[in-house]
């Protein structure tokens, strides 16, 4: 199973409790205290949620992390740190925080636990959501397909019938010693009637292989 | 401290997996026993009874066989093994004393199984029979820790150190095998270097074979005491040469540092009052001192003043650093303090600190405020387990 949160944090201590809490109420977590690493590992996979924690971390790191956030705009991005960092962080997301979740100091693990549940139940139903409509969509294509080959079975047998009609009339006329050709047009026309993955082309050798006609 | 990021809970339940395989292998061989995995022994070894013993006169030091916990203390080292019923620690006096060179005094030495060694025309007793040729000479023993750091005015200190130790282990039996170490918290006042510490023991550590690790001494306290609460408290060791404190939270080392006051403090103090030396203070201290009952001369009095001074002390650093720290998670339910530590044993300082407790102000509630079980070997049974998570890490 692919990692439900990507955690990021130069702090040892809060980087090792972030995943340990998270572990405990069973969300799978991947930590990383190298933004390179944060930004391979989302470049891979994009989790639910994404928490950065700014403790610790060098501006240009930060500038980096905001940087990885635009492009993650499908992931809930939490970060934690000092209050003037989230702040600053905050004027540079102005009108588009929609997906950023902002904790400022201390570190408060229920409220990233109760957090983190709400997001991935949400993104859950959402997976749910998204699978029912593709259940449904799958299922009308079933439908659909299914009713199409019964029509072009339908028109299929009558033109089965049609050729071995056709057929058994140029057999007759050629004045084929066999005797009994209309039974054998039944027993074709029955072989071929009970299979719906014919195609015409197919049915018309398979039956002139079958009168013996080639 | 080592452990980087694996929490020791996840080692913990590595172990479980292991055990949980072993078990699978068993019932598909019909055996209705347990294997008992390393993870149960870790368990298992928090609720083991600890014998604890000093080491005795002539006695040759062991090769372990197994992960050891090593507590480096200012007045004594103690090494911990896992037994299959019980923990073993064997402890030395972390002192010495220097006689000069002399076939005579050799003789003597030799015939009575004195633990010495010979380097730049002097003897070097240590351990305790240092102690015993102190109060033969009624002087102090020397100290090649101070404060709880390798001491800088001793340049011997090394060499004793190293000498402590192979007096109560061998190599081990395989090589590699894991051995942590406890070391201090950074002292507030910033008096001696911790790392120059840990890098100097870690050293000689390897040289003799083991895989060596360190971990917090406060922090050792908590893992060795608190378990049933998630290794979540504040885990205080109160030694000869200072006091230990680590916050830990969920088994991470949130806050840790020292105060570089300890028993070593207190019988010094009380000494330089009554005007004996600290050794035969220290002496009277481990055999008679209670705080329970009114002091009855100049000497207790002295030792309950200094006892109170300490408890002050530790508690206003407690205040000033944890209300300081911002790396402090909130913790929604109020957490306990153990107290460990030679210098913690006398009857009614739990009590005495609990009271005092009350008047300083902690940014942490505190729930309750109790004794370790062997205050004496704690460190050392907290290193222990670590060296045994640590090594089912590997």
């Amino acid at each position: 199973m692919s990692v439900q949160v990507i955690i990021y944090s130069s702090d040892r201590i809060r980087g090792g409790i972030l995943k340990e809490i998270l572990r405990r109420v069973k969300i799978d977590a991947l930590l990383l205290d190298n933004i390179m690493d944060v930004k391979s590992a989302i470049s891979s996979h994009k989790p639910p949620v994404v928490i950065f924690d700014t403790v610790n971390s060098l501006k240009n790191e930060v500038a980096f992390l905001k940087k990885i956030s635009s492009s993650v705009d499908e992931c809930i991005v939490m970060l934690l740190g000092d209050v003037s960092i989230i702040n600053s962080w905050r004027d540079h997301h102005q009108g588009g925080i929609r997906n950023r979740i902002f904790l400022p100091d201390p570190l408060d693990p229920e409220i990233i636990i109760s957090k983190s549940r709400q997001i991935l139940s949400d993104w859950q139903q959402d997976v749910l959501i998204q699978e029912d409509a593709g259940k449904e969509e799958s299922n009308k294509e079933k439908t659909d397909k299914e009713e199409s080959l019964d029509s072009v079975a339908s028109s299929d047998s009558a033109a089965a019938d049609e050729i071995a009609t056709r057929i058994v009339n140029h057999k007759n006329h050629a004045g084929d010693k066999k005797s009994g050709a209309v039974d054998e047009k039944d027993a074709a026309y029955e072989k071929y009637a009970v299979d719906e993955n014919y195609d015409i082309e197919l049915l018309e050798s398979e039956l002139r292989q079958y009168l013996k006609l080639d | 401290m080592a452990t980087d990021r694996t929490s020791l809970q996840e080692r913990l339940e590595a172990l479980k997996r292991a055990e949980t395989d072993s078990s699978a292998v068993l019932e598909d061989d019909k055996q209705d026993f347990k294997i008992e995995s390393r993870m149960a022994q870790a368990e298992s070894s928090l609720k083991k009874e600890v014998r604890s013993r000093g080491r005795e006169e002539g006695e040759d030091a062991e090769a372990p066989s197994g992960p050891v916990g090593l507590d480096i203390g200012t007045s004594h080292v103690i090494v911990a093994q896992n037994e299959r019923r019980y923990i073993k620690t064997t402890n030395q006096l972390n002192a010495f004393f220097t006689i000069p060179h002399s076939k005579f005094a050799k003789d003597i030495l030799v015939k009575n199984d004195v633990f010495f060694f010979e380097q730049d025309g002097m003897y070097y007793i240590v351990g305790y029979s240092a102690e015993n040729f102190a109060n033969m000479f009624d002087t102090d023993t020397r100290r090649s820790i101070k404060q709880g750091l390798l001491c800088s005015d001793e340049k011997e200190g090394i060499t004793v150190i190293q000498a402590i130790i192979l007096s109560l282990i061998q190599k081990p039996k395989r090589f590699g095998e894991v051995l942590c170490f406890g070391i201090p918290g950074e002292p507030l006042d910033g008096i001696g270097s911790v790392t120059y510490h840990e890098s100097i023991i870690k050293m000689f550590i390897a040289r003799m074979g083991f895989s060596p690790i360190s971990i917090n001494e406060g922090m050792a306290v908590v893992l060795s005491e608190l378990a049933e609460h998630d290794y979540t408290g504040i885990g205080i060791s109160i030694g000869g040469g200072m006091c230990n404190v680590c916050l830990s939270y969920l088994s991470f080392p949130v806050l840790t540092y020292s105060i570089q006051i300890g028993g070593d403090y207190i019988d010094n103090s009380a000494g330089a009052v009554v005007g004996i030396p600290g050794t035969r203070v220290k002496a009277i201290k481990e055999k008679e001192l209670s705080l329970v009952v009114k002091p009855k001369d100049r000497l207790t009095t002295a030792l309950h003043i200094f006892y109170n001074e300490l408890i002050q002390k530790l508690q206003k650093s407690m205040e000033r650093v944890f209300s300081a720290s911002n790396q402090i998670p909130m913790i929604s339910k109020p957490i306990p303090i153990v107290l460990s530590g030679g210098s913690a044993m006398p009857d009614g300082f739990t009590d005495i600190f609990e009271r005092s407790l009350a008047k300083v102000r902690l940014p942490v509630e505190i729930s309750s405020v109790h004794l370790a079980e062997d205050p004496l070997n704690t460190t050392a049974k907290g290193a222990l387990i670590m060296a045994m998570t640590e090594e089912v890490a590997e």
